[in-house]
């Protein structure tokens, strides 16, 4: 089964970044969390030298603000990519009729599923992880020069797992809200009104991230993603019962 | 017999629509089968059905003996279907040979093999020098050729086409359709095709089936159907000289034909039982030194019998 959703996947993927909508989307979320990540590292650090207290309390402050700042970029942002790789591979498919043949051929509806996912989710991870990293080493690479007693307090531990885990969740996310709304919505455009219902719990993650050095964080966080991991294991079964050729086609 | 498709008492509703109504056909092996039938007659419902892009409200479908309903899996890896408006139906992103070894993968076909026919199909269609362009920027027609060759790209036992021959030109589809032609000889193939196209149709298939409103209403050989719906048989008569109102009048006093008229220089009479009668009015003409230079049947095409069944000419 992974096969042949790996095969389909890795089509998929080079169709998604011919696709004009979808193709400066990486870039913008690197940009953004990239230049941000700098903005925030140098406001939270000017003050160190401006009012000059005792160190700890500064790396205390810089511990807190940078998370705090941070954590809309590590989660909500990019969680736009697999939304809209999601909307153009399913709903789009389904726009253009390319989904016709597709599911004539032998694939399962687990593979399809699952073959969408990967779609979604192989970008979607990489441009978290490659934005998140970048970020990581400029602002600690700025630190080096700029405020040697900040390098290495961001990210934390918990920052870290955070945005490891998080986009693999969210891909999974999306494709099922795609999934099931496949049935009734033929347009894009639509989609990502739908797709935009996602920015919910990830701001849920983006404010547990914010509660980081309370003590409760990693119990928010636990519960978040644990959350997040049934949300998307009920959706994807939901959606695979309720994935149905006949429905899909009737509308075409 | 062996029957790769097999369809029993299907009815497929939309709401209210009832596109397919009770139909009961069976396609054997190595048969072309043609689906006639005005438009919104069921033709695409029951190649979307059978298919399994489409559940059966009531009945069944079997290809290869796997039914489209508990084993869909099954069913799609034995066919390859060309759907109605097949032509914008492709991955633009990919480029034409992409597009059918993206297909040619999902049907599991082996890499070299699939290598070998995707040049094979894109040199028979004439597509070769097309293949690294992206089907977006392909007229209709190239479009659909490519259709074709993704429905064929997996050789598979059952060929599902739904207009197959629309937007080609005349040479192309001849070419489709000899190629059809031996596909299916030998059995290697079973094809099932919709078309509006009746002498395609009538050069083509084994056997065709005409449905309207969704009902099946007539199934056999195009040679058949004719026989069935034309027990009164139409001859042309040309003579070598002068003399066709004397001719007309001798048919005419034999009593054995239903109508007899001159028509461009040519008798033209109808009759019933032509095998018995044809020999006696010959005879009767010769004997009254009249010389029968050419005596030809005025055969009804499959679109006569098509306006026959289908009641077009009421
Ligand atoms: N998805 C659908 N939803 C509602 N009604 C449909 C749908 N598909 C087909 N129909 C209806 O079912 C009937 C049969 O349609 P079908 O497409 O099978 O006709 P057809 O014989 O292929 O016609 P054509 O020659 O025009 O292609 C029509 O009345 C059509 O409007
Ligand atoms: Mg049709």
């Amino acid at each position: 089964m992974l096969r042949k959703s790996w095969m389909m996947a890795k089509t998929e993927i080079r169709m998604v970044f011919k696709n004009k909508q979808v193709k400066g989307i990486p870039v913008f979320i690197i940009a953004m969390s990239v230049g941000f990540s700098i903005i925030f590292a140098w406001l939270g650090s000017i003050s160190l030298f401006a009012i000059g207290p005792e160190l700890e309390e500064f790396q205390m402050f810089y511990s807190l603000f940078m998370p705090a700042m941070m954590g809309i970029f590590i989660t909500a942002i990019p969680v736009m990519l697999p939304v809209m790789i999601a909307a153009d591979s399913i709903i789009g498919e389904k726009e253009r009729r390319t989904i016709i043949p597709l599911l004539a051929t032998p694939l399962t509806d687990a593979e399809l599923l699952f073959g969408k996912m990967l779609t979604a989710m192989i970008p979607g991870i990489i441009v978290a992880y490659a934005s998140f990293g970048l970020s990581v080493a400029l602002v600690n690479g700025m630190m080096y020069f700029w405020a040697p007693s900040l390098i290495w307090i961001w990210p934390s531990l918990l920052a870290t797992i955070q945005t490891l885990v998080m986009p693999i969740l969210f891909s999974a996310l999306a494709v099922g809200i795609m999934v099931i709304i496949s049935s009734r919505v033929g347009k894009v455009y639509e989609a990502y009104q739908w797709g935009g219902s996602i920015i919910m719990p990830a701001m849920l993650v983006a404010f547990s991230l914010m509660l980081e050095g309370t003590g409760i964080d990693w119990i928010i966080f636990g519960f978040v993603t644990l959350i997040l991991l049934v949300a998307v294991i009920g959706l994807f079964r939901l959606a695979l019962n309720l994935f149905n050729r006949d429905k899909l086609i009737t509308r075409l | 017999m062996d029957v790769p498709i097999e369809i029993k008492n299907l009815t497929k509703t939309f709401g209210d629509i009832v596109a397919v109504r009770e139909v009961d056909l069976g396609v054997h092996r190595g048969e072309v089968f043609g689906f006639l039938g005005p438009n919104a007659a069921g033709k695409s419902t029951t190649v979307k059905v059978a298919s399994t892009l489409l559940a059966p409200t009531h009945g069944t479908v079997e290809i290869n003996g796997y039914d489209v309903l508990e084993e869909p899996e099954e069913v799609r890896a034995v066919i390859g279907l060309l759907p109605e408006d097949g032509a914008d139906t492709h991955y633009d992103r990919l480029t034409a040979a992409e597009n059918l070894e993206y297909f040619g993968r999902l049907y599991d076909v082996p890499k070299e093999k699939l290598e070998n026919r995707i040049e094979e199909l894109l040199e028979f269609l004439e597509l070769a020098d097309r293949r690294d362009n992206s089907p977006g920027t392909f007229s209709t027609g190239l479009k659909q050729k490519l259709s074709l060759a993704r429905a064929l790209v997996h050789d598979p036992p059952v060929v599902f086409l739904d207009e197959p021959t629309s937007n080609l030109d005349p040479i192309m589809s001849r070419k489709v359709r000899a190629f059809i032609q031996q596909m299916a000889e030998g059995s290697k193939q079973t094809y099932f095709m919709c078309t509006h196209l009746l002498s395609e149709a009538e050069h083509l298939c084994d056997r065709v089936g005409f449905i309207s409103h969704g009902r099946l209403v007539e199934v056999g050989r195009p040679a058949e159907l004719r026989r069935k719906f034309w027990t009164q048989r139409t001859f042309e008569l040309q003579l070598a000289a002068t003399g066709l109102t004397k001719a007309q009048s001798i048919i005419k006093s034999t009593g054995l034909v239903l109508s007899v008229q001159i028509e461009n220089k040519r008798v033209v009479y109808v009759v019933e039982k032509a095998e018995q009668k044809n020999p006696e009015i010959v005879r009767a003409l010769v004997e009254a030194g009249l010389a029968v230079v050419e005596l030809r049947e005025r055969i009804p095409s499959l679109e006569d019998v098509y306006l026959k069944v289908i009641g077009g000419d009421s």
